[in-house]
Formats: structure tokens, sequence, C-alpha cells
């Protein structure tokens, strides 16, 4: 049965056809919510909280072909709601030695994945969910604006903000590869 | 191709491969539970008829003894003459709860101690110091208490902290409300009675939004459970009694927000603004000072443009106000104390920020405020007495000092007392 049908049946309460849909989605909601939230119990308890809330209200899902987008904007909005009242956390961020590449060796910097994983932990939650929204989950500009609930140019700077914080991180790296932590990250 | 090009068209793949992660093993609890767990009723959504013996129904009545009430209610009122004659005499005056008072102190944080400053000399007073962490909320309506949040040690976890209030002008130490805790995104409003104080905190537990109604001393505490409110928008007393409290609700739809209004009494919640998936209630709301009209923005969630909004507090007579010709929105409104201007931001389409513009409810020509809000925003409150604007705003994540924005000429001018975080205007009996 295609998406659309099972999306019909889950919406008049068979649970199978939802558990079907759920299975189908979790891997890429789980991975969108570690991305943003750097922690898997969080992003553990956002994609169940998500999960559940579809459930209870997805007979308000009036265009069925919508569903994949409405639940990454569950997921992502839920993973705010909980960075959002962790923000006063301080947490030690602890990275194994970088054996970086040689300076100038820009791609192979860009294609390691430690040190973009670092480079995204220099972002608030609200960077990485742009961030996560637009390259992770393909949502297009006006997409991440109505998920946020913030304007398009808002996006737009924020995303460039992001981008550029995360070049001058990977910069940071590939010139000084011997770096070992990175001492009292702040949430937001 | 440069680093620039390159590093977006890899951003897709290394993210995946940061994300790689075993299947989430949880699936199958999360299953198990909405297995167990009803979906939303039909009739939470709108175009739903209620049954007609519902709605024709008599609700039965008992006959009241009209004679005798009308005995009691004129006693009542006796009673309650003396008693306001009495405490006239004895008690200091003080500005009635709503509408324009005059200008008091302004309540400053500086390094985790209360500071009251008086704007017209730019000196200020150590009210609360030492070795705690507090932060001015503001002050009762009645001009008399301060309240304050003294933040808890930073824990590793998130910091709470208890609100507690001090009696101006008095050395008798702060009272606490121990019961609840606030966070740092909590919103907090006093009520109108100058007794008691609304405030929303987060169950952790849940997790969810919780709002409580308490006294400022503690004696009395009430906790709403089931109010599906959000975490901005914050939570506001209504005039003239402050027996509701306006709130921003997630919709049945759960994409979008609706505005509601809580009978503090009975816990029961009316809708004022509903919105369907098209549209959305966009930044704050602001309820005008006489408590019959509401403020608030409303996003075309296609387009994405935002138009202000006034609304009759009964749901009725809605009408766009502002609407400057080429703005791509006008959000954020504050009702001024005279209940006849509203300070709000405006943006213009390619520009990525906002000005703040104070436009005449009746349709008057505007005044623009000499000076831009970034995304990070800005704190705003009306002086008093409707002279101008306290603001303090946000640019690149860093407070900037406070400034005095004129309500005439928009002419702005930086406070003259050392940088704080601001915490609220005095009203004070003119």
């Amino acid at each position: 049965m295609d998406q659309r049908g099972l999306v019909e049946r889950a919406r008049e309460g068979d649970h199978d056809a939802f558990t079907e849909l759920a299975r189908g989605a979790v891997t890429r909601l789980d991975r969108a919510a570690r991305l943003i939230l750097r922690d898997p119990e969080l992003a553990r308890d956002a994609v169940q909280e998500a999960l559940i809330r579809a459930w209870r209200d997805l007979r308000g899902l009036r265009d069925l072909d919508r569903f994949d987008a409405w639940l990454h904007r569950l997921t992502v909005n839920v993973c705010l709601d909980i960075a959002r009242h962790r923000r006063r956390r301080v947490i030690e961020v602890e990275l194994d030695p970088i054996d970086g590449p040689s300076v100038g060796d820009i791609s192979g910097a860009i294609a390691n994945r430690e040190i973009v994983d670092a480079a995204m932990q220099r972002l608030d939650e609200q960077g990485r969910a742009i961030v996560v929204l637009h390259y992770y989950l393909g949502m297009p500009l006006p997409e991440v604006a109505a998920t946020l609930s913030i304007p398009v140019g808002t996006v737009k700077s924020r995303l460039h903000r992001a981008l550029g914080t995360m070049r001058i991180a990977i910069t940071d790296a590939t010139d000084e590869p011997q770096r070992e932590s990175i001492a009292g990250g702040q949430l937001a | 191709m440069t680093f620039e090009q390159r590093f977006e068209r890899d951003l897709p793949l290394i993210l995946d491969d940061i994300a790689m992660g075993p299947y989430p093993d949880y699936v199958n609890d999360v299953l198990s539970t909405t297995a167990h767990g009803r979906q939303r009723p039909g009739w939470t959504f709108p175009g739903r008829w209620l049954p007609m013996e519902l709605t024709t129904a008599r609700v039965p009545t008992a006959r009241w003894p009209m004679r005798q009430l009308g005995v009691l209610a004129l006693l009542a009122i006796l009673v309650a003459a003396m008693l306001a004659a009495y405490i006239g005499t004895h008690q200091q005056r003080v500005p009635p709860p709503f509408g324009p008072a005059a200008n008091g102190l302004i309540a400053a944080t500086r390094d985790g101690d209360l500071y009251a400053v008086d704007p017209r000399t730019g000196r200020d007073t150590l009210v609360l110091g030492g070795p705690t962490k507090d932060e001015w909320v503001g002050f009762t309506p009645d001009g008399t208490l301060g309240v304050f949040v003294r933040w808890g040690p930073d824990s590793g976890a998130t910091t709470t902290g208890k609100l507690g209030t001090l009696l101006l002008g008095s050395s008798s130490p702060p009272v606490f409300i121990d019961k609840d805790v606030i966070h740092g995104d909590s919103a907090v409003d006093m009520a109108p009675n100058g007794r008691d104080v609304a405030f929303t905190t987060y169950d952790e537990g849940t997790p969810r939004q919780l709002i409580i109604v308490a006294a400022l001393d503690g004696s009395t505490y009430h906790r709403f459970d089931d109010v599906p409110i959000t975490d901005y928008g914050g939570v506001t007393y209504l005039a003239p009694n402050g027996d509701e409290l306006l709130y921003i609700a997630r919709s049945a739809n759960n994409e979008t927000h609706d505005i509601r209004a809580l009978d503090v009494t009975t816990g029961r919640t009316r809708s004022i603004v509903e919105t369907t998936t098209a549209t959305d209630i966009f930044g704050g709301i602001s309820a005008s000072p006489d408590g019959k009209r509401l403020a608030y923005a409303l996003q075309d969630r296609e387009t994405l443009g935002v138009e202000l909004h006034v609304i009759g507090i009964d749901g009725r007579d809605d009408k766009v106000v502002g609407h400057a010709q080429g703005a791509s929105f006008e959000a954020w409104p504050l009702w001024d104390p005279q209940g006849k201007r509203l300070l709000i931001e405006r943006g213009q389409p390619g520009e990525d920020f906002a000005r703040p513009v104070i436009v005449d409810a009746a349709g008057g020509p505007d005044v623009l405020v000499q000076t831009a809000i970034t995304s990070d925003g800005a704190w705003k409150q009306w002086a008093p007495d409707g002279s101008s604007i306290l603001a303090q705003r946000t640019v690149n994540g860093k407070e900037l000092g406070e400034e005095l924005w004129d309500a005439t000429t928009g002419a702005v001018t930086p406070a003259s007392w050392p940088a704080s975080t601001v915490g609220g205007w005095q009203r004070v009996a003119p």
C-alpha cells in the first residue's frame, strides 16, 4: 500500500497503518533529532513525543501527501521545545584528538565528519535546526520558515550565519589539528 | 568550484554520516503507547456540529429567592463602601491597575543584584545585593511591590529559580513562592489586585508547559495543567479585574496557534482567535488597558506576510490596522497606557531587521522610531504616562544599554544610568 493509503487508514484510527508509517520514518527522525539536540537521549525523547503527537493529531492533517513534511515539522518543533528548556544547561564537549588534514587541504577537511560534527556543535539549536531542515531533510527555505514560524529573510540570514560559523570552525580545526577539547560549550 | 560551493554540496552527505546510528530500538515503546492512546476526537475540529439535543436542551436551574438576595446585596454594598472609605484614609495612594499612571522607578539588574533607577536623575540605588543571583521581573500594577527571580545554582541541568517579592521602601526581607520554579523562558505577569502572580513553568516529567496562579506571599496557589500553552507569547492578565489570562495556545491542528483566555477561577478556556492551517499567530499579543480589545499579528503561511490585527475581546470585529504600503510584516504590538496607540515592529522586504513604529489605532499618522531591531529582538515597555518607551535591544546575542524612545518624535536617547538588564517601570499614583 502506498504512503497516502497508509496515512488515510492511520487517520481513521488504524494502528497497524500508523505502525508501518512510524517504522518507515523513525530512523530519519531520530537522526535529525540527534543532529539538532546533540544528545541521543534527548533525541529519543523528542522523536517519541513527536510520534505520539502525530498519532493523536493525525485527524487534523488535511493534505495527506504532506505527511512526511508534517512529521518532520512536529519533530523539529519538539526538539526546539526541548532545547529551549535546557538552554541554560552548560555542557563540556570532549572531542577525541583529531588527526587533522594538512593546512590547505580544505576538501579533505570537509570530508572529515568529525570536523563538521564539531562545527555543528558551535551552532545553537535554531542554527542547527535550520541546517538540518534544509540540508539533511531537504526542505526548501520557505518551508523551513513556515516550520519555525519565522520569515524567510530571517531563515536566509540565520542559515548564512550558521554556515559562516561552521566554515570558521572548519578552518580553525585545519589550522589547529592538535586541539583536543572545546570547553564550556553553551547550549543556545 | 569554490570552497563554499563544495561545502554546501557535501554537507547533506556529511550530515547523513554524522547522524548515522542503529535503528532506534524505542519505536516499539512508542507504538505500544500510541496503541493505547486515543486519537484526538473529531469534535475538536471546526465544522463539526454539536448534537442537537445538547444545544437545544435547557439547563435546569433552581429558583432564586430574589428578595432575600436583594437585601443581602444592599448590605454587601454598604459594608464595601464603609471598608473602602476606611482603607482610603489609611493607605497610601496607588494608581489603578490599568491605564495611565505617573512614572516611577525603573528596575535594573546588574551582576545578579537588583537596582532601582530614578529615570529623571539617572541615579541608581542598590535594592538587593549579595552573593545570590537575582533578576528583576518588574513591579506589581499598584507599584508597591518589586518582583524578582532568585536563580538557583547552575546544576549542569536546567537552571531554575523562584519568584520573590520585595516591599519597596521597606527593610523587610524578601518573600518567596517556594512551590514551583521559574525557568529561563518562563513568562510572568502580575495580577491587577497586586497580590497574585501568573507564570508559566515547565513540567520536566510530562514534559509540557503549565500556568501557575499564586499569591505573591505564597498563601494560595493554583496549577493549570491542561492548558496547551506555547512557550512564547506569555500570559497576560485582562483588564479590568484580571479574571482571565490571555495566552497563545497550540491549535487543534497542532501546526498553528490560537489565542485563548483562561478563567483563573474556573479553569475554563475560551477562544478569541482561532487559526486554520492557512494562517498562524505571529509573535506576541497585547490587550488594551480597558480590556476590550486585543492586538495580534497574523501570518499568511503561503505568502509569509504578517499583518497586524485588532479584535474585540469577545472574538468579534476583527480589523487590520497599520498596514503600511510595502511592509512585509507588522508584528509584536504593545498598547500604550491610553489605549490609543500601538508600538509595533515593521519589516520591509529584503531587510534583515525591523523598525519600531508607533501606530495610531484610529488611523492617524505613524511615528517612526529612529532605530532598528535585529532578529535578536528587543525588550520594550511603555512609560506609565505614555510619553516614551523604555527599550533594550539585543544585537548579535548581546544586550545593548537601555534606551528611551520618545513617543511623539521617535527620537532615541541612550539611558543615563549604567547599562543593566531592564526589568520594568514602576507605576505610581499621579
